[in-house]
């Protein structure tokens, strides 16, 4: 498996986006906006379909479409706050119109498609720098702001009296999860994006008791999941982002058996 | 010297008037009251005296800044309501709720510091829940959870403490508990102690001034 090109850039890039994607998705699971994540890699394909019938890198149109669409989600949540997460259905429902239409016109069926479910053997050089340009200031900003990002997902009145420049540090976390979302949807598929910044964060939460052990066991668990799903997909032939997305599933309901072994009840995530 | 200091202050979220012409001095060392029915316009004071919400019209001042100018925050110790809609549903241990208290002091790199965990644990212990220290908050009971959220107001040693609904959702016992901690911290540390509130009867026992909230201004003064 090793010997061939395309599989070890996969299983790199896989590496680094396992890392990011769940530090990305633990802050919006605890700030109950992980539908944002939902909403922004749909919205992507608008970007994909885009980029190919400019003939510009596919996943360079998604990341401008993400940035756009993730500023106009906080731009309206913050406009009508009294209407929960209306915000994430106008930009996800507007990004999968304009996705459908551009699908229409876009060159090659078959590369439009490879971005719904993901695709291994497509990665590439120009991909794998991308990533690792995001990697290093995606990370960067979570050890710098970890202690701000916990803050502001308590309480973000309670953050800025802490100290917390609440908009500065909204600002670059809109800006990285929308770019890290983008760039996810070429290996993990668009469509399965958001399962893997929720699934490894669910079940975190079922084992962890504190904020640390929980974040620190969602990137594990991200990293268990994208190895083993990119490995099978190899082996059995199958689009990468469903074998990911299953294999989560699998891990997140041991996660729950493990919990009520080890508590004595299942424990349901309240208010989720 | 005044605490705070609101002068014809005029607020509203849409065409309703919450705020009108509202004017309400609290000296140092105070413990007052504001008080008004649901909807009153108390939480909107609260947000507007520490700067979360701007003001139409009028002035506030803190310790003789005007809330514009205000930048020590770190004198101010506010507890959030804990109810339905903000509660903490995650699993993030006291510990870690205290120490971001101190995040001004973490410096460049925003992870908490052995310095800051262990000013932590003393604002947690001094408030008796040492043993709940490793526990996850949401794990607690209504009113252990205000008595942490109480230890992360005071782990920056603040000269004033806003509280906002701090009763809702704790037993009689546990409030007499509460309102006796926090009389006692009025008069040992003399704390500057503003609590909101649409109780009436029981607290007046504890506290020296009731402002009362009606039509967006304060009606009265109980002392």
């Amino acid at each position: 498996m090793l010997q061939y090109d395309f599989m070890r850039k996969a299983l790199i890039v896989g590496f680094m986006l396992s890392i990011m994607i769940p530090t990305i998705g633990v802050i919006m699971v605890n700030r109950r906006t992980s539908m944002i994540g939902d909403a922004l890699s749909h919205t992507s394909l608008a970007g994909v379909g885009l980029g190919l019938i400019l003939g510009i890198n596919p996943v360079i149109g998604a990341i401008v479409v993400c940035i756009f669409a993730g500023f106009s989600i906080e731009k309206i949540r913050k406009r009508f706050p009294q209407y929960g997460d209306m915000a994430t259905a106008i930009i996800m429902s507007t990004g999968l119109g304009f996705a459908a239409l551009l699908s229409d016109y876009a060159p090659g069926g078959n590369t439009f498609e490879s971005y719904l479910f993901g695709s291994i053997s497509a990665v590439n050089t120009v991909d794998l720098v991308q990533v690792l340009v995001i990697f290093i200031p995606v990370i960067f900003f979570g050890l710098i702001y970890y202690g701000g990002l916990l803050n502001l997902s308590i309480d973000p009145f309670l953050a800025k009296l802490s100290g917390v420049n609440t908009r500065l540090v909204n600002g670059i976390f809109t800006l990285l999860a929308s770019i890290t979302i983008a760039i996810s949807c070429k290996i993990v598929g668009a469509l399965m994006v958001a399962s893997l910044i929720v699934l490894p964060v669910t079940a975190a939460l079922m084992i962890g008791r504190s904020y640390k052990q929980t974040y620190i066991i969602s990137i594990i668990l991200g990293i268990i999941y994208m190895m083993t799903g990119i490995i099978i997909s190899y082996h059995k032939g199958l689009k990468p982002g469903g074998a990911i997305v299953i294999i989560a599933v699998i891990g997140m309901i041991l996660s729950a058996i493990y919990s009520k072994i080890k508590r004595g009840s299942i424990l349901i995530v309240k208010d989720r | 010297m005044n605490c705070i200091e609101v002068k014809n202050l005029k607020f509203g979220y849409t065409n309703e008037r919450i705020i009108n012409n509202l004017n309400l001095i609290i000296e140092e060392g105070e413990f007052s009251i504001i008080q008004g029915d649901n909807g009153s316009g108390k939480s909107t004071l609260l947000k507007l005296i520490l700067g979360d919400l701007t003001r139409e019209s009028g002035s506030i001042k803190i310790m003789g800044k005007d809330i514009k100018d205000y930048k020590s925050y770190k004198d101010i110790g506010y507890v959030p309501q804990v109810n339905a809609t903000n509660k903490i549903s995650f699993p993030v241990t006291c510990l870690e709720l205290v120490t971001l208290g101190l995040y001004e002091d973490f410096g460049f790199i925003k992870i908490p510091k052995k310095r800051h965990k262990k000013r932590a644990k003393m604002a947690i212990e001094r408030m008796g829940m040492g043993e709940y220290i490793n526990r996850p908050f949401n794990e607690l009971s209504g009113g252990q959870q205000q008595r942490i959220m109480i230890s992360r107001a005071m782990v920056n040693d603040p000269k004033i403490i806003v509280l906002d609904e701090p009763t809702v959702g704790i037993d009689q016992k546990s409030k007499e508990d509460f309102f006796e901690f926090l009389v006692k911290l009025n008069r040992e540390k003399r704390i500057t102690i503003v609590l909101v509130t649409h109780e009436i009867e029981f607290v007046s026992r504890y506290v020296g001034k009731i402002y009362r909230i009606v039509n967006g201004e304060i009606e009265n003064v109980t002392i």
